[in-house]
């Protein structure tokens, strides 16, 4: 640090200066430490054991004593000190491996864009696969492809007109989903899908 | 209905919309300041319960405690709810909210990360302390206080109200009369300018949220005493509670704590009325004849933003 010197020729340092520094426990590294050993002790909650009513202290206790939070600890310092003190080696190895990739992407990217045939042609190709690709799945796969994406896909489409579009924000909208399969059977309105309200 | 029923009824539905009110106070802060609605705050207010439940489950014996033994685990169990409501808030506001206010991001990126939020907070309570509902240890001897035009008090309800109405007058005072106060009022009405005239926008807030989230976690530490304490919990409250922050006019203080009481008197008495089925109807159709002609709700001044 620069140093001035007063009217009666002492040294000083800049009142200024000496308000910017920063002491060596100010330092934002200290901070993310505390931000990511909270992170540990969530992580270790929420991948620890399930506790119960009973006894409301028994999950503590088990998530606090078991490997899961030593693991979660020992990820979170070594995230820490990779991030604080290996930063460099590690961005100029990202560095080069994103410019090996990138150039051949871009060359690929720049053959794609040229040509209009074949964009629509792959989107047809990819529109035939989807379509066919129910044929060589499992009854499971089937059913995971009906009920937990194309039924999400067909809500966000609809949230995006009324939200996207419309500018309205409506969290009420993916209540008409269960609208939909309700039928009447025997006189009395029932609904085909478990889910939570419906 | 008689108007002995009437009166029991009332006092029912004063006690819930006392607590109707300190969770509205929550919402309300919050949103005057931000223009954020906090839906989080539900699960502030359930860990409010869980704090009590934890701090009195280690402390309480098994043995039914009386006098000032009794006051002072109440007193105890409150201050646990505070604390952990209001660290919570604190977390969450520092987690969740403070790096989208750093980048500026639109406010329907507020609204997602507080669902989003909310998702994770009672999922972690659910994990941590089961997903059945646990009773809070017993106190004290829950035995009929005095009457009310007939109709019988007893202790946990008592201790409610008077409760709920010292804090809205404690949050009144601060509101109105201290430096925090007139800096939350500065931020709420225009943040640039209360920023260039020196006040510290990011401590504002935070200790707007923490003083939203003491007030919730003692409401939850109340709402677990009068049933249980379980990890949605907070999802009913919250919504009525922000509904009657919007009845009494969203970002107004004392409109927050009208619309409480409003909710919870209008509740009780549909539930008296038509049953348990309608506990809701009743409520929410006041809400809509209310801002049907009042837009802005009962003491509402400024027109509310969407959000």
């Amino acid at each position: 640090m620069s140093t001035v010197r007063d009217s009666k020729g002492r040294e000083r340092v800049p009142s200024a200066a000496s308000l910017r520094r920063v002491r060596w426990y100010q330092e934002a590294r200290w901070k993310r430490l505390v931000a990511l050993l909270v992170l540990a002790v969530v992580g270790a909650q929420v991948t620890g054991v399930q506790g119960t009513s009973t006894d409301i202290f028994y999950a503590l206790g088990e998530n606090f004593t078991g490997t899961g939070i030593w693991i979660w600890l020992a990820l979170c310092v070594g995230v820490w000190v990779i991030r604080e003190f290996l930063s460099e080696p590690v961005n100029r190895g990202w560095v080069a491996s994103r410019d090996r990739v990138s150039q051949p992407v871009a060359r690929v990217r720049g053959v794609w864009q040229a040509d209009p045939r074949l964009r629509y042609g792959g989107g047809a190709l990819l529109l035939v696969v989807l379509i066919l690709l129910p044929l060589w799945l499992s009854t499971y796969w089937q059913q995971v492809m009906v009920d937990q994406i194309a039924i999400f896909v067909l809500l966000a489409i609809g949230l995006n007109v009324v939200i996207g579009w419309a500018g309205m924000l409506d969290l009420a909208l993916w209540r008409f989903l269960p609208s939909g399969p309700i039928r009447r059977r025997s006189g009395r309105v029932r609904c085909r899908w478990s889910l939570r309200w419906c | 209905m008689s108007l002995q029923d009437f009166w029991d009824v009332f006092v029912l539905g004063v006690v819930l919309g006392s607590l109707y009110a300190v969770i509205a106070i929550g919402y309300t802060l919050v949103y005057g300041v931000l223009q954020l609605l906090n839906f989080a705050h539900s699960e502030v207010f359930m860990s409010g319960g869980f704090g009590g439940l934890i701090v009195l489950t280690v402390v309480v014996p098994a043995a039914d405690p009386s006098g000032i033994q009794s006051a002072g685990y109440v007193l105890l169990g409150m201050l646990a709810g505070a604390a952990l409501g209001g660290g919570v808030a604190y977390g969450l506001e520092r987690v969740a909210y403070r790096p989208l206010r750093r980048r500026g991001a639109p406010r329907l990126v507020f609204l997602i990360t507080a669902i989003g939020a909310s998702f994770f907070i009672y999922n972690l309570a659910g994990k941590i302390f089961g997903r059945n509902a646990s009773r809070m240890p017993s106190m004290y001897e829950n035995k009929t206080l005095f009457t009310l035009f007939g109709a019988p008090i007893n202790v946990t309800q008592a201790l409610v109200v008077v409760s709920a109405v010292l804090m809205l007058i404690l949050v009144d005072f601060v509101v109105n009369r201290t430096k925090l106060g007139s800096g939350i009022r500065a931020v709420a009405q225009d943040p640039e300018v209360a920023s260039l005239m020196g006040v510290n926008i990011d401590k504002v807030v935070s200790r707007t949220f923490v003083l939203g989230g003491l007030m919730g976690g003692v409401a939850g530490f109340l709402y677990g005493t009068t049933t249980q304490v379980w990890y949605t919990m907070g999802f009913l409250p919250g919504i009525t509670a922000f509904a009657a922050a919007v009845l009494g006019g969203i970002g107004n203080v004392r409109g927050a704590m009208l619309g409480g009481m409003v909710l919870g008197v209008v509740e009780a008495m549909t539930v008296e009325i038509w049953g348990d089925a309608w506990r809701y109807v009743g409520a929410f159709a006041v809400l809509v004849a209310v801002l049907m002609f009042r837009p802005t709700g009962i003491l509402g001044e400024r027109v509310a933003r969407t959000a």
